[in-house]
């Protein structure tokens, strides 16, 4: 039965060559006394208690939430539960009485992630390309620059902008919320990163050989290149402005303008904080395209994150 | 709109590609890369600082402007005044404490954050403790941290609503009758704020140090594991130094951020609870610029001089920081040169 003889002492075993790790694994375990054993599985099993723990805290707030939206308001009243009840189509329709803009918001969102995404994305890798493929003086000096501006807290121009949009007349629009995605450091950085491991001279080179302009080069050459960078920063970037608050916050003022995550500074007032279950509804299904984003996505999200893109 | 014409572009650039090969073979032979075509190296960097300027450095220069001048609501007349806005912050309590609060609510949140995120990113990438469903439990972490904030700050102040949310029930099941309102005391109100941050950033420190963990030579952890280290010691003394540089990192990131922290304490309490004096217990100093400038009187002035020291604030820390892992890694660097030369001596 045993491939090894248990009485191998540590270095010959280590002295063979061709060990699966399966099989250290296994001889590792032969030579466990039982009592290292025990702990061994003490061990294991308080770590699984710590990380399934930690993930019901991650995950107990989003359920609550989800409860909340299946109840009546008077079982709200009377407190929690881990039960869903079963008013969530009359949850449904009495958000649909109170007339919210969901929808218009949720396209409103779509329309402003998606565009200002697609342009952050092609300048910001644009602008990251310009550093790998030329060289020219003061290059090194305009790389500074672009980390430093990482560094400047959004607070410094916000007042500043808020007054240019009004000069300019772009207050209630989207404009404001869309054009800036172009000048993103922190996408810029992303996109350098990912091209000092990953760039070619010698495709580049082949397309000026086959006389292709610098510009088309780019977009058809190195562009389709980026397309694992960009699946992760894509999707960050949609996120990322799809969750922007202060911004819209700011900025629009008609209410068909709306975007998603300030609905919820509509059912702060009187008129529909009163029905409870039907406001938990409103914020379960806020929450509900981020879920679903995630659930398909997460895999590129975290990997994003592991790259170091993850802080705004 | 512009993805169209690059679509456009594309599609005729596809189809002249195809014409391309027969030219190209009468083409020059292989000529060295050329790294000058300085024109466009400086053209395709245009379209960002055009932007920039006009959008983020234009505005900057017009806070800091606006934080010299007496411009509130809706006066036209505006006038040159000095740092007399400057100075007149600088007696405000409820500023300073805007900057206390947003000081305390960051460490309250970041020092267990960054704790239980090097506790948990050990128990991931652990050798000795196999673990199945790793990317689960990731995703689980991860997850609070892509919720937009506004909902997030709905949820939990249900949670933590007097009477019927969840903290109040289980309360009053282990037999506690308080008639408090947490909503109406600072540190509570702080310490929950500090908790929701910690809800949602807690995932992202967590993968960003096991990334860092996974990242190091695996071969260091084998050398130590023949040596004969314990697991407990391999961490203190080979993980957490190699993975120093990524906390440092997340520092300098986090502290930025935290600095700048805007959605959760203006969401949920919106700065209450009101303390003596006009303070308020949970307002950071975002908070306090957005409300100076956009409610009340509108006093675009000083919510601009605000920003700019939250700017001279965050640019201070972040020098610093930055300053002091700077003189880690030459002194790191200095020490290995140090023995490299040593082993060089004994060898030879």
């Amino acid at each position: 039965m045993n491939e090894q003889p248990v009485t191998m002492t540590n270095e010959e075993v280590l002295m063979q060559e061709s060990l699966t790790e399966a099989q250290i694994h296994k001889l590792a375990k032969k030579q466990v006394p039982l009592k290292k054993r025990v702990k061994h599985g003490v061990v294991t099993t308080v770590i699984y208690i710590l990380c399934v723990l930690m993930a019901i805290v991650c995950l107990l707030p989003l359920w609550l939430l989800f409860v909340d939206a299946t109840r009546a308001t008077t079982q709200i009243n009377q407190g929690m539960s881990l039960i869903p009840s079963k008013y969530l189509v009359t949850n449904f329709n009495s958000l649909i009485e109170f007339n919210l803009p969901i929808l218009q918001a949720f396209f409103n969102s779509v329309f402003i992630s998606f565009c200002s995404t697609a342009l952050s994305l092609y300048f910001s890798t644009l602008t990251a390309y310009s550093f790998v493929a030329y060289r020219y003086k003061g290059q090194k000096a305009v790389w500074s620059v672009i980390l430093i501006l990482m560094m400047i807290p959004g607070q410094l121009s916000m007042i500043g902008f808020y007054k240019l949009v009004v000069d300019l007349g772009m207050y209630d629009t989207y404009w404001p919320l869309i054009i800036p995605a172009v000048a993103g450091p922190g996408a810029v950085f992303f996109f350098k990163q990912y091209f000092d491991a990953n760039f070619s001279k010698e495709m580049v080179e082949a397309a000026r050989i086959d006389g292709s302009s610098e510009f088309r080069t780019f977009n058809l050459v190195v562009f389709p290149t980026l397309a694992p960078a960009l699946a992760t920063n894509a999707i960050m970037g949609v996120v990322g402005s799809w969750n922007n608050y202060m911004g819209p916050l700011m900025l629009i003022s008609s209410t068909e303008k709306y975007t998603f995550p300030m609905l919820s500074q509509l059912l702060k007032t009187d008129r529909y904080s009163t029905d409870l279950g039907a406001m938990a509804l409103a914020v379960f299904l806020t929450i509900l395209p981020l879920l679903v984003v995630y659930a398909c996505f997460s895999r590129f999200i975290i990997r994003g994150v592991a790259i170091g893109g993850g802080k705004e | 709109m512009r993805p169209e014409q690059q679509a456009a572009a594309a599609s005729e650039a596809v189809r002249e590609a195809d014409r391309a090969p027969e030219t190209a073979q009468e083409q020059q032979p292989k000529k060295k890369f050329r790294w000058k075509v300085d024109y466009y190296g400086i053209l395709f960097i245009l379209p960002f600082f055009v932007v920039y300027a006009i959008f983020s450095l234009y505005p900057m220069i017009y806070s800091v402007a606006l934080s010299l001048t007496d411009y509130e609501g809706f006066n036209r007349v505006i006038s040159i005044i000095g740092f007399d806005n400057f100075v007149w912050l600088a007696t405000q309590p409820r500023f300073w404490q805007s900057l206390l609060n947003t000081v305390m609510i960051f460490c309250m949140n970041f020092v267990p954050q960054m704790l239980f995120a090097l506790i948990f990113a050990a128990m991931f990438t652990g050798k000795t403790y196999k673990m199945r469903g790793k990317g689960a439990f990731k995703g689980i972490y991860y997850l609070p941290n892509i919720l937009t904030a506004t909902s997030v700050a709905v949820m939990f102040y249900t949670l933590f609503a007097r009477p019927s949310g969840g903290l109040w029930q289980l309360l009053t099941k282990f037999g506690m009758d308080w008639d408090i309102n947490l909503y109406l005391m600072p540190w509570p109100s702080r310490i929950i704020i500090a908790f929701i941050q910690f809800w949602m950033w807690f995932g992202n420190s967590m993968i960003t140090l096991s990334a860092g963990i996974l990242g190091i030579n695996p071969s260091v952890f084998e050398a130590a594991q023949l040596d004969g280290a314990s697991q407990k010691d391999i961490f203190l003394h080979i993980t957490l130094p190699l993975i120093k540089p990524i906390v440092v990192y997340s520092l300098v990131v986090s502290t930025l951020g935290g600095l700048q922290v805007f959605d959760i304490p203006y969401l949920f309490l919106s700065g209450g609870p009101v303390m003596t004096g006009g303070r308020n217990a949970t307002e950071t100093v975002a908070v306090y610029i957005y409300k100076m400038a956009f409610t009340g009187d509108m006093r675009y002035n000083v919510a601009s001089a605000a920003s700019v020291y939250l700017f001279v604030i965050c640019m201070i820390v972040s020098f610093v920081l930055f300053r002091i892992t700077h003189s880690d890694e030459l002194k790191q660097q200095k020490r290995i040169e140090r023995r490299i030369a040593r082993r060089g001596g004994t060898a030879a």
